[in-house]
C-alpha cells in the first residue's frame, strides 16, 4: 500500500516535469512529436533505473562506511554518465535497430537533470532498496506520461495559427502551464 | 566586448532565447532573495570551471573531455554548497536540491564545451562572468513578478543574516488581491512564456530592420 | 595506446585534485555546519522554554512520526514531530511543548507548505494557540474545515506527541 501511494504520488502528484520543473530541457526539444517522445521516455527509464541502483549501491557499501558522503555528488555524476555512455556503446555493438531508436537521446540523458535529482532523492529520502526500485521506475513513468502528452499537443500546435513572437517555445510553455494546471487537481488523490 | 557582454543579455541571452537551465529558473524563480542567491552561485561556478577548463584545454584530449568537465563542474559546485550551506544557511535551505543540481545546468557545460575550451583564461573568465551575468538578469526579471504577483512585496534579505532586510517593498492595500497561482508551477509556466514572447518579439524586430537595411 | 594512457592518467590526477579540494573544503565546513544545526536546534527549544536546560531522551516507541524528545529540566518535555499534510513533498514540521503533567503549553510550526488559504490556516498563530495548546491526552482536538488532510496531519502529530510524553514521563 506505501509502495502504491509512493508510485502514484511520483507519477502524478508530484510529477517531475509539471510540479518540480526537472528536465525541462530535453523536454521542449524532443516532444515534437509522439515517436521521439516515447524513444526518449524509454531511454531516460532505463538510465534511471540502472543508475539508481549503482549510485545506491555505492553510497551505502562504499561512501557512507567510509564517512565520504561529501564525495556524493561527484560520484554520482561520474556514474550516471558512464552508465550512460556504457549504455550507449552497448546498444550500439548489439542492437542496431535499439539504437536507431533511442541512440540519438542517449547523450542528452547526462545533462538531464532528472536522472541526478532521482539518485539524490533516493538517499536524502532514506529509501529502502525496495522503496527505491519503486521510486526510480515511477518517476520516469511520470516524465514519459507526461512527454507523451505534451508531444500529442505539440504536433497539433505546429498547425496552429499562433502570432509570430510566440511561436515555438514560448506557446508549448502557455501548453505545458494549462496541463501544470490540471495535474494539481489530482493533487488530492493520496 | 561590450557589445558581446550587451548581446548576451537581451539577444542571446541564455535563458529567454536560448532555454537553457530552464529547470532551475523556473524553480527558483518564486522569490527575489532565492533568485539573486541561486544567480550568483551559477556565476561563481561559472567563472571558476571556464578558468579551469580554459587552463587545461591543451592537455585535455578530445575522448575523454567530457568526464574532464563533469569532474571539475561537480567539485565547484560541490564546494559552493558546503561553503552556502556552511555560512548562509537559510539561502541553503530555500534553494535545497537545486543547488546540487546546478552540476547538470546545461549552461555550464555548455560554455566549457563551445567557449572555455577554445580560449584564452581572461577572456573565459570575462565569458563566465557575462553569462553568469545574464543568467542573474533573467532570474531576477521573473522572480520579481512572481514574487510580486503572490505576495504584494517583494524583499530582499542578508543571505548571511536571515532577520536582516537589504531592501523591500509591499503595497498593503495589495494584499487581498494577491495571486498564490503566480508562486506555483502554473505560475511559473506562465510569466516565463510571457517572457520568452517578449524577448522573441524583440528578436523579430531587430532581424526585421537589418532585412530592410540589407533591401536598401 | 600511449597516448590513451596519459588521457587515463590525466582524468585520474583531475579526480584526485578534485577530491582533495573537496576534502579541504568540508573539513572546514563541516564544523560550521553541525554547530550551525546545533545552535537552531537550541533557539527552538528556548522558545517554549525561556533558559531552559534541554537533554535528548530516548526511550519512546519509535515511528514515523517524532522526531526527537527533549527534556526541559524539571520543566516540562519538547517534542519534534513530522507528518505529510496535503503537500505531499515537504512534510509539517512542528514543535509541541508540554509540562511535567503532560499538558501542552506551546506550539510552533517549522516547516510547512500547505496550500495558502485552506490548510495553512491551521497554521495562524490564533488558530494554532486555542486548538492545540492547553490540552491533555484526553481532550478532543478540533480540526478545520476544508483543510481535512492539514489537520489530520496535525491529529497524527499530536497524538504521536502525546503518547511519546506519556512514554518517557
Amino acid at each position: 500500500m506505501k509502495l502504491l501511494s509512493l508510485a502514484l504520488a511520483a507519477i502524478l502528484v508530484n510529477n517531475v516535469v509539471l510540479t518540480k520543473y526537472l528536465g525541462l530541457c530535453p523536454f521542449f526539444g524532443v516532444s515534437r512529436n509522439f515517436r521521439s517522445a516515447i524513444g526518449m521516455g524509454l531511454a531516460v527509464t532505463f538510465v534511471i533505473f540502472g543508475a539508481s541502483l549503482i549510485t545506491y549501491f555505492l553510497y551505502y557499501l562504499i561512501l557512507l562506511p567510509n564517512g565520504m558522503e561529501y564525495l556524493r555528488l561527484i560520484t554520482f555524476i561520474l556514474v550516471i554518465a558512464s552508465f550512460v555512455q556504457l549504455t550507449e556503446m552497448f546498444i550500439k555493438k548489439y542492437s542496431a535497430s535499439l539504437y536507431k531508436t533511442l541512440g540519438i537521446y542517449l547523450p542528452l540523458i547526462t545533462t538531464n537533470c532528472v536522472v541526478l535529482y532521482v539518485a539524490q532523492e533516493n538517499i536524502t529520502m532514506k529509501y529502502t532498496l525496495l522503496e527505491t526500485c519503486v521510486n526510480s521506475l515511477a518517476v520516469p513513468a511520470g516524465y514519459m506520461l507526461v512527454l507523451v502528452l505534451f508531444a500529442c499537443m505539440r504536433e497539433r500546435l505546429e498547425g496552429a495559427d499562433t502570432p509570430r513572437a510566440w511561436k515555438g517555445v514560448p506557446i508549448a510553455l502557455i501548453t505545458a502551464a494549462l496541463m501544470a494546471m490540471a495535474f494539481s487537481g489530482l493533487a488530492g488523490i493520496i | 566586448m561590450w557589445r558581446n557582454f550587451k548581446d548576451s543579455f537581451i539577444k542571446d541571452n541564455p535563458v529567454f532565447s536560448m532555454f537553457l537551465g530552464l529547470c532551475s529558473v523556473l524553480a527558483i524563480s518564486t522569490t527575489f532573495n532565492n533568485a539573486v542567491g541561486m544567480g550568483l552561485c551559477v556565476t561563481i561556478v561559472l567563472i571558476f570551471s571556464n578558468v579551469i577548463i580554459s587552463l587545461l584545454r591543451k592537455l585535455i584530449s578530445n575522448e575523454i573531455r567530457i568526464p574532464v568537465y563533469i569532474v571539475v563542474i561537480a567539485s565547484l559546485v560541490t564546494i559552493v554548497e558546503m561553503l552556502v550551506h556552511a555560512y548562509a544557511p537559510s539561502l541553503y535551505r530555500s534553494l535545497g536540491v537545486f543547488l546540487s543540481l546546478v552540476v547538470v545546468n546545461c549552461i555550464i557545460l555548455g560554455r566549457a564545451e563551445a567557449f572555455a575550451s577554445k580560449n584564452d583564461v581572461f577572456s573565459s573568465a570575462a565569458d563566465g562572468f557575462g553569462m553568469g551575468m545574464a543568467y542573474t538578469f533573467a532570474l531576477v526579471l521573473i522572480s520579481v513578478v512572481r514574487e510580486f504577483l503572490a505576495n504584494g512585496s517583494v524583499i530582499f534579505y542578508d543571505p548571511f543574516d536571515p532577520e536582516k532586510v537589504i531592501f523591500g517593498f509591499a503595497f498593503e492595500s495589495l494584499k487581498p488581491y494577491t495571486m498564490p497561482l503566480a508562486a506555483s508551477s502554473v505560475g511559473a509556466f506562465l510569466v516565463f512564456a510571457c517572457f520568452a514572447a517578449f524577448f522573441a518579439m524583440l528578436k523579430n524586430r531587430a532581424a526585421d530592420k537589418e532585412k530592410e537595411a540589407d533591401k536598401q | 595506446m600511449k597516448k590513451a594512457m596519459l588521457s587515463v592518467l590525466l582524468l585520474a590526477l583531475v579526480a584526485a585534485l578534485a577530491g582533495a579540494a573537496i576534502t579541504y573544503v568540508n573539513g572546514i565546513t563541516e564544523p560550521v555546519i553541525e554547530e550551525n544545526v546545533a545552535n537552531e536546534e537550541r533557539e527552538n527549544l528556548l522558545k517554549m522554554f525561556p533558559d531552559g536546560e534541554f537533554i535528548e531522551l530516548d526511550g519512546y516507541t519509535m515511528n514515523d512520526c517524532i522526531l526527537s524528545v527533549y527534556e526541559a529540566k524539571d520543566r516540562g518535555y519538547v517534542v519534534k514531530a513530522a507528518a505529510y499534510g496535503y503537500n505531499t513533498s515537504t512534510p509539517i514540521i512542528v514543535l509541541i511543548g508540554f509540562d511535567k503533567d503532560g499538558k501542552t503549553i506551546g506550539i510552533s510550526a517549522l516547516q510547512q507548505q500547505e496550500t495558502s488559504g485552506y490548510g495553512a490556516r491551521c497554521f495562524e498563530k490564533i488558530f494554532m494557540e486555542d486548538t492545540y495548546v492547553n490540552k491533555t491526552a484526553d481532550d478532543k482536538i478540533d480540526t478545520l474545515s476544508g483543510a481535512t488532510r492539514t489537520s489530520s496531519a496535525m491529529q497524527k502529530i499530536m497524538e504521536a506527541a502525546f503518547e511519546a510524553v506519556s512514554e518517557v514521563r
